[in-house]
């Protein structure tokens, strides 16, 4: 992370972003305070956004193009993203490489994000998601444009914001029994999980998915979800 | 139009989260495409796997990689094909089954045909559309993985279970079950299995799709 912020600092796009910092550019309303020599350490602060901050980095993005803030977004998910692709089993290059394609469709797509609909993280998963299962299919047909592939059909209204949401789904998550967290996790990481994890816990498949129904059906209590 | 029987959390998981085999893939989404319910589902696993990606401990990204994002910024992404229906099939498709060459139709036995949808790979996962006249019963055959069904047009009977369109079929490896078309008309459904389809009729699947 270090190197990411020494490298950040001395790029050009840094140098005029902590100018237009210190007259309230990009940024600003985000940092501690507007002084240049004060900016520095902001940029760590920064590199470590909140989840509503994540969120006004990318509609700074949608509605100004600005780089500055695309460079904090780009230091907290590449990483994360790679963190996540690897943990899939997926080679550390091509980890790499796609949590760099999934910044880049971040930059691209920015006016599509919803902040009522889903958090930053969320978005950003569903991009790098997508960019993985084209990968799979690259052989075979035209590669997915369509971000909102899975999202065919409008979002029931919300009465909740969508960070508040997420952020009671986390308390929810460590309710579970360790059983059906597992078996979430799981279903999360492993590739190909319905022929993996039946096997890999020595449970018949039809138990997996009971525990699967069990852990959902808890978090969509927790969440106020009617079923 | 309702619908009665949908995916397990599982596998709409196991979708969510990119894990799927494309052929399973592609049938689910064409479930998910138009289920309200299913759709609420993904995005509480999707919403899990925000979750889990911040939860993933960051790993070093190589230094120069942000300046060479930074230089791609400017360039415009490729566009994608408009995706379109075959204009030989007696229905639209879903979104999530459009784009993809679909085969021709070929016969398994008489009033039941397959149009293959992507060609069985190296475990054997196939998808493909299949067609059964009114009352045909679906040829009998084994598979050791599981077996996923979209109906799309007409109806399916499983038992005394009816399956119509937009319903989701999820069979187990192993599980014996024999579906006929209802008798209202032709009933056209994506079909996704893993596993090698055994018998006569899984001779004909391996061999068209």
């Amino acid at each position: 992370m270090d190197t990411l912020v020494q490298h950040a600092i001395g790029s050009p796009q840094y140098i005029n972003w902590s100018r237009a910092a210190a007259n309230d550019g990009c940024c600003a309303s985000m940092i501690p305070s507007p002084s240049r020599h004060r900016v520095e350490a902001s940029v760590s602060d920064l590199l470590t956004p909140s989840p509503d901050e994540r969120s006004r980095l990318i509609a700074a993005v949608a509605q100004r193009r600005d780089r500055a803030c695309f460079a904090a977004l780009y230091a907290y998910f590449a990483p994360r993203v790679k963190g996540y692709l690897l943990r899939l089993g997926m080679p550390s290059q091509l980890a790499e490489e796609l949590a760099q394609e999934t910044l880049l469709t971040v930059w691209r797509k920015a006016e599509l994000f919803d902040p009522a609909k889903a958090t930053a993280a969320t978005w950003v998963f569903t991009i790098a998601r997508n960019l993985r299962i084209d990968l799979a299919r690259r052989s075979r047909d035209t590669p997915s444009d369509d971000l909102a592939q899975t999202q065919t059909l409008p979002s029931p209204a919300d009465d909740y914001f969508a960070a508040q949401r997420q952020r009671r789904l986390g308390e929810a998550l460590k309710t579970l029994p360790e059983d059906q967290a597992e078996v979430l996790r799981l279903s999360f990481f492993d590739d190909k999980p319905h022929q993996e994890i039946a096997a890999r816990l020595g449970i018949p498949l039809g138990t997996v998915k009971s525990r699967v129904r069990l852990a959902m059906n808890r978090l969509r209590a927790e969440l106020g979800d009617l079923k | 139009m309702t619908i009665n029987h949908h995916p397990s959390d599982f596998i709409v998981l196991a979708y969510a989260s990119g894990s799927l085999a494309t052929p399973l893939a592609l049938v689910v989404g064409a479930h998910v495409d138009n289920c309200e319910t299913c759709r609420e589902t993904l995005e509480l696993s999707e919403s899990l796997g925000g979750l889990y990606l911040e939860s993933a401990p960051p790993e070093d990204v190589d230094p120069a990689a942000l300046a060479r994002v930074l230089s791609r910024l400017d360039t415009p992404a490729a566009t994608a094909a408009v995706k379109t229906s075959p204009t030989d099939l007696a229905l639209d498709l879903p979104l999530s089954l459009r784009g993809h060459t679909i085969g021709r139709q070929r016969w398994l036995i008489p009033g039941i045909w397959v149009r293959r949808i992507v060609k069985g790979g190296a475990h054997g996962t196939r998808a493909y559309l299949l067609g059964a006249a009114a009352g045909k019963t679906l040829p009998h055959h084994g598979h050791s993985g599981i077996e996923l069904t979209q109906v799309l047009k007409g109806e399916l009977y499983d038992g005394n279970v009816r399956y119509g369109v937009g319903d989701f079929l999820e069979a187990d490896g192993g599980e014996e079950h024999h579906p006929r078309a209802g008798a209202t008309g032709e009933c056209i459904c994506a079909v996704a299995s893993e596993g090698v389809p055994r018998g006569l009729s899984g001779l004909l699947i391996r061999a068209f799709v």
